[in-house]
């Protein structure tokens, strides 16, 4: 007869991870700055890292580079990371300066000693590409939609309000950025037309002049499932081959999808887009 | 099709035939002869921004009549003609869009939108799919010495303009990825 203990072994799993976690995170993190969760759970969440933050970071990286929207902006972990690369570049600075004091010893050694060091470079120029490309990306779209972000700022129909959409650099950005472009059309074109052509975000005439983003165009996604296995997804639903599966409604064709998980589909952005936003799937 | 797609702006100016449900004074500049009116039944050709909107809005001043006779009634052009559509239906891959309107598919999406027309919007469907399956096959096909050019061939010529566009990225992303492939 079979006694099933897996439950116990993962017991005592979980108990020298969470030695070694906390013994990790001692070192690494001193001011822990929050989480990005939505809703962190004691048990499941695991502590916040350098190597998760940077995976996030890479996952926040590819949504913004493929979504046809501006993602919210996640200021938490971005902070995080500035700051880190700001320390690391400190320490990179002080460990080289301790070179440059050895110089007289045995140079086998220093040799040795300069493996690490570049390792330490090479990383954090990786790092600070794909920080650069995300902002660039983000201001790309800044710049595209930026007519949009100011209608809808206005009016007030956010989903998300507009500190929590952008990084206080690119509401600056934004600003400015669309100051100098109305002042270039006045002074070119629009104060020789007559004063009811004037507007640039004229929505009533033949086109319209504000561009939204095209929320029905498709994107390849990955369906990723929910963070912690562990937990009961409420939106998760068993099919009769035994997978774990997303239901989803694309609402002109009336047509239901089931989107199960480890599996790659292409779909349309509109549909996906809850799913998106509670991290279920990530585009690629 | 934003605002300041260039593109758009481009097919916007293909010129449709059109016929004149009024007579209106001064507008004969429209018909080549300047301070004449026109004159009711008139034939005459008006790029699509200006007889789309004519088409739609009426010229009585009552709006709330529901049959209002618009200014002037869209004509189906060459390009939608049966002809064509037998053409495209009997084999959309040797139909030269090219030469019958470069921007053969914006137009007639603008077109179906107008008029409802989901017979053409079927034969559209069918059209870009077997068309795309032909672009494919000619953009994956790259050569990696670059030195030696591609012959454009046949087909290329008869691409529309957002056939040549995703002609062009599939071509780049292709050629891309077997130059990263060979290098290394």
């Amino acid at each position: 007869m079979d006694i099933d203990i897996d439950d116990i072994l993962a017991d005592l799993d979980r108990d020298t991870t969470a030695v070694d976690h906390t013994f990790t995170s001692q070192g690494n993190d001193i001011t822990v700055l929050g989480n990005d969760e939505p809703n962190p759970e004691k048990a499941e969440v695991p502590r916040l890292s350098p190597v998760k933050d940077f995976d996030d970071l890479t996952t926040h990286w590819r949504n913004e580079r493929m979504c046809p929207e501006l993602l919210p902006y996640p200021h938490l972990l971005m902070a995080r990371m500035l700051r880190r690369v700001q320390e690391q570049m400190e320490h990179i600075e002080c460990l080289s300066m301790g070179f440059l004091d050895d110089e007289s010893n045995n140079s086998a050694q220093n040799i040795a000693n300069k493996l690490p060091l570049l390792c330490m470079e090479a990383d954090l120029e990786r790092l600070k590409f794909v920080l650069r490309s995300y902002i660039r990306c983000r201001l790309f779209k800044i710049d595209k939609q930026s007519l949009y972000l100011i209608q809808i700022s206005q009016t007030g129909d956010l989903t998300v309000p507009l500190e929590e959409l952008l990084s206080k650099q690119e509401i600056e950005y934004h600003q400015r950025h669309s100051a100098i472009l109305l002042k270039l059309l006045n002074s070119a074109i629009l104060r020789h037309m007559p004063p009811e052509l004037q507007a640039i975000d004229d929505n009533d005439g033949s086109v319209k002049m504000v561009e939204e983003p095209e929320l029905d165009s498709f994107v390849f996604i990955y369906v990723k499932g929910p963070d912690y296995p562990h937990k009961q997804d409420p939106m998760l639903e068993v099919n009769e081959e035994g997978q774990r599966y997303y239901p989803v409604t694309i609402q002109e064709l009336k047509e239901e999808v089931e989107l199960t998980i480890g599996g790659i589909y292409v779909m349309r952005y509109s549909v996906i887009r809850d799913l998106l936003k509670d991290r279920k799937v990530i585009l690629i | 099709m934003g605002y300041y797609d260039i593109d758009d702006i481009l097919s916007d100016a293909t010129k449709f035939p059109c016929r004149f449900n009024y007579s209106i004074p001064g507008l004969g500049y429209l018909e080549g002869n300047v301070g004449n009116p026109i004159q009711k039944n008139a034939k005459i050709e008006l790029p699509l921004w200006l007889a789309r909107v004519l088409a739609i809005i009426g010229a009585n001043a009552d709006e709330d009549s529901e049959d209002a006779l618009p200014f002037l009634e869209l004509m189906t052009p060459d390009m939608l003609s049966t002809r064509v559509m037998n053409a495209i239906k009997s084999n959309p891959v040797s139909l030269d869009v090219h030469s019958i309107n470069s921007h053969f598919y914006a137009l007639a999406t603008k077109w179906a939108t107008l008029f409802n027309d989901a017979l053409l919007v079927k034969i559209l469907n069918v059209m870009i799919l077997e068309r795309s399956q032909e672009i494919n096959n000619h953009a994956a096909s790259v050569s990696i010495d670059s030195m030696v050019k591609n012959d454009p061939g046949m087909f290329l010529l008869t691409l529309d303009e957002s056939e040549k566009q995703l002609y062009k990225d599939s071509h780049i992303s292709c050629k891309e990825m077997k130059q990263w492939m060979i290098r290394r």
